[in-house]
């Protein structure tokens, strides 16, 4: 009798039990808010301690004898992606240049990303002479960035479908695709960047951690040139070898970065919340809706800003395989609604900046349209800093802007300036 | 008292096999499908990435035109004068543009100076921009916001959209620009200085024609760095020669 007891107690409690072990997979599950903070808190993906160790990576300080260089631009990550907490945003930006021949962009010599700093003054990189296009490019906040990957590449393909419906044949974002580097072949709609150059994170880390700080690793194991000199390993300027094994897997070659800090790297990236709003936000998510704002949120839908500068996407639902297969879509970064203000495509709105990064010539003139989630951090905005106030970075829009800045032109000073609050709020 | 255990017990497997049964198995990973193939080739081209006609086919201006072209932006803020103007493709995207003299029209210096006005006011000679040949300098502080007053003398630079160029109803991009002429305006295309200039010294980075002018006896020309109007004395260029 005891027995039998025993066992409708256990039964009840299985049967309370088990369907809970598979709900994070349960379709149809409605998408919820991504988690927002400035708050070094981490998202559900992984664990706190995980992210807390993998920030640690993403702010350590590279020398000489890690690899750093020969050419490179910082010493850590978070020199340049920190501001209001790391991962966010900087004043830092980074200088690229080339040459027009009237068809064609040309890289200068060595790639058109200048390297601004130099392990030797011998081997500073200088723009040479001939090479006409030159631009700054601002850091990007990558916050919130394990979301924007998660975001399937169809969604954005159908954002870019959709503009010219909207806009009257005037607006055409441009959807690319790129090579994913940790996937052998595969290519996805690129999304990071400011020419959506990379479309994972991991390729974005890998990608940074050579070009910014002169640090080979797995998926690009040959080091920058100073304007095409060759100063790697055996030049006399570089002392490090690029072929140390992972630690992982000895039998991989990880170049300067045995411990696989791109890895550290993508899984802070993936960990971190997206930007917050601020006080007054209409959503009500910090505070009560300032009157302003709420006003400028509903002008900046009606004068087409959100046609490019999209407010809502969700992200793809957990178990999806994305990158080339290298990557499920976890809980915490499924089924997300996230409010980056942007699309993730290639506009012309007549800023340029003339340079030509993966996505071929036809790009030469575009940009990803700028995020505005964190904008209230940004000082200098739009892709080269230039932008030093709102109301000059919105007429510094044109092509096809051009009419999206009529409609702002034609708003009153009252209009403007809450349409700016809003912006201000983000 | 055995009964009600078994009922107990048929009323729980019942319970487990109902709630087993509703939830869902695990599904293997869903792939991302790839996009469909139209969605990988480049977009419809905009309607703005059309190339213009070349400028030197467009019929020369007319003084009601190009009053009329200023008007569409500034209203009554700016009193422009006609006689005093150039055209030319000073931003490089292929469209003309036209600037031109103006003065502040009496009364609008409070629309012509609000920080939420439909043009980008700034004076080019307060524009420095980093040397290009010194990897590390001080930049130089950023300008304080450009101020008009009553009897400044402005120059209108309009850039042109499409094929019509400034004439086009969509031409609304505008820089009203301080300290920028003394009224002798001439463009100049690019190609022409280029060429002019090769072998000579190092230009700065312009993206499209230029304006020439004399400002404070000193010649030199305006150009477009992409963000803002660049004030260029040719001195600068002397000694950049000097120096090679």
């Amino acid at each position: 009798m005891r027995m039998l007891k025993i066992s409708v107690l256990l039964l009840f409690a299985a049967a309370l039990v088990l369907p809970f072990t598979f709900t994070s997979t349960v379709e149809g599950q409605g998408a919820t808010e991504a988690p927002r903070g400035f708050d070094n808190v981490f998202n559900g993906f992984g664990s706190q301690a995980q992210f807390d160790a993998d920030k640690t990576t993403f702010e350590e300080r590279d020398e000489i004898a890690d690899g750093l260089g020969p050419v490179y631009n910082a010493q850590a990550c978070s020199e340049c992606h920190q501001n209001p907490v790391t991962g966010g945003i900087s004043q830092i930006t980074e200088l690229r240049a080339g040459h027009f021949d009237g068809t064609n962009f040309i890289d200068q010599p060595g790639g058109s990303l200048n390297n601004d700093r130099a392990t030797n003054a011998e081997i500073q990189e200088r723009i040479p002479g001939g090479n006409e296009v030159r631009t700054f490019r601002t850091s990007l906040n990558v916050l919130g960035d394990g979301f924007v990957e998660c975001i399937n590449s169809n969604t954005l393909s159908a954002i870019a479908n959709g503009q010219p419906g909207q806009s009257g044949g005037q607006i055409a974002g441009q959807f690319i695709q790129v090579p994913v580097l940790e996937v052998n072949g595969a290519v996805r709609g690129g999304r990071f960047g400011w020419k959506n150059q990379q479309a994972s994170l991991l390729s974005f880390a890998s990608d940074a951690y050579l070009n910014e700080q002169g640090i080979t690793n797995r998926f690009n194991l040959t080091e920058n040139t100073s304007n095409g000199r060759f100063v790697g390993f055996g030049s006399g300027f570089d002392p490090v070898p690029d072929n140390a094994p992972c630690a992982s897997n000895p039998s991989v070659n990880c170049g300067e970065d045995p411990e696989e800090d791109i890895v550290a790297f993508a899984r802070f990236m993936r960990a971190t919340k997206a930007p917050p709003r601020g006080p007054g936000a209409e959503d009500g998510s910090n505070g009560a809706p300032n009157a302003d704002i709420v006003a400028g949120s509903n002008l900046f839908n009606q004068i087409g800003c959100a046609i490019c500068h999209v407010r809502s996407i969700t992200t793809s639902p957990a178990g999806t395989s994305i990158n080339g297969g290298a990557f499920i879509v976890p809980a915490a970064l499924g089924n997300k609604i996230i409010h980056p203000l942007s699309d993730f495509l290639l506009h012309n709105i007549g800023t340029g900046d003339g340079i030509v990064q993966n996505g071929g010539q036809s790009t030469r003139n575009k940009l990803r349209t700028a995020a505005l989630w964190g904008m209230r951090t940004r000082d200098r905005i739009m892709h080269d800093g230039e932008g030093l106030n709102r109301n000059e970075s919105i007429l510094r829009h044109d092509g096809e802007a051009n009419f999206v800045i009529a409609n702002y032109n034609s708003l009153s000073g009252t209009q403007k300036n809450q349409l700016i609050a809003f912006l201000n709020s983000l | 008292m055995f009964s009600r255990e078994k009922n107990l017990l048929l009323f729980g497997v019942g319970l487990a096999l109902v709630m087993v049964g509703c939830a869902k198995a695990p599904e293997p990973p869903r792939a991302e499908q790839p996009p469909p193939a139209e969605a990988v080739l480049p977009q419809a081209t905009p309607t703005v990435e059309v190339k213009p006609e070349p400028a030197a086919k467009l019929p020369p201006p007319t003084q009601d035109e190009v009053r009329d072209a200023v008007a569409r932006v500034y209203k009554d803020a700016v009193v422009v004068d006609t006689n005093r103007f150039a055209v030319g493709d000073f931003n490089g995207d292929g469209s003309q543009d036209v600037a031109v003299v103006a003065t502040p029209a009496t009364g609008m210096l409070g629309e012509i100076n609000s920080e939420v006005a439909n043009w980008i006011l700034e004076d080019p000679q307060k524009i420095v921009l980093p040397d290009s040949k010194k990897a590390t300098q001080r930049l130089a502080p950023v300008p304080a916001p450009t101020r008009v007053a009553q009897s400044d003398v402005l120059l209108v630079v309009l850039h042109g959209h499409g094929p019509s160029g400034w004439r086009s109803p969509e031409s609304r991009q505008t820089y009203l620009l301080k300290n920028a002429t003394s009224g002798g305006i001439r463009s100049q295309q690019m190609t022409t200085l280029l060429k002019a200039n090769r072998g000579k010294t190092a230009l700065p980075k312009m993206w499209g024609d230029i304006i020439s002018e004399t400002l404070g006896a000193e010649p030199g020309f305006l150009y477009y760095n992409g963000s803002k109007y660049v004030w260029y004395p040719r001195s600068r260029a002397a000694e950049s020669a000097a120096s090679k």
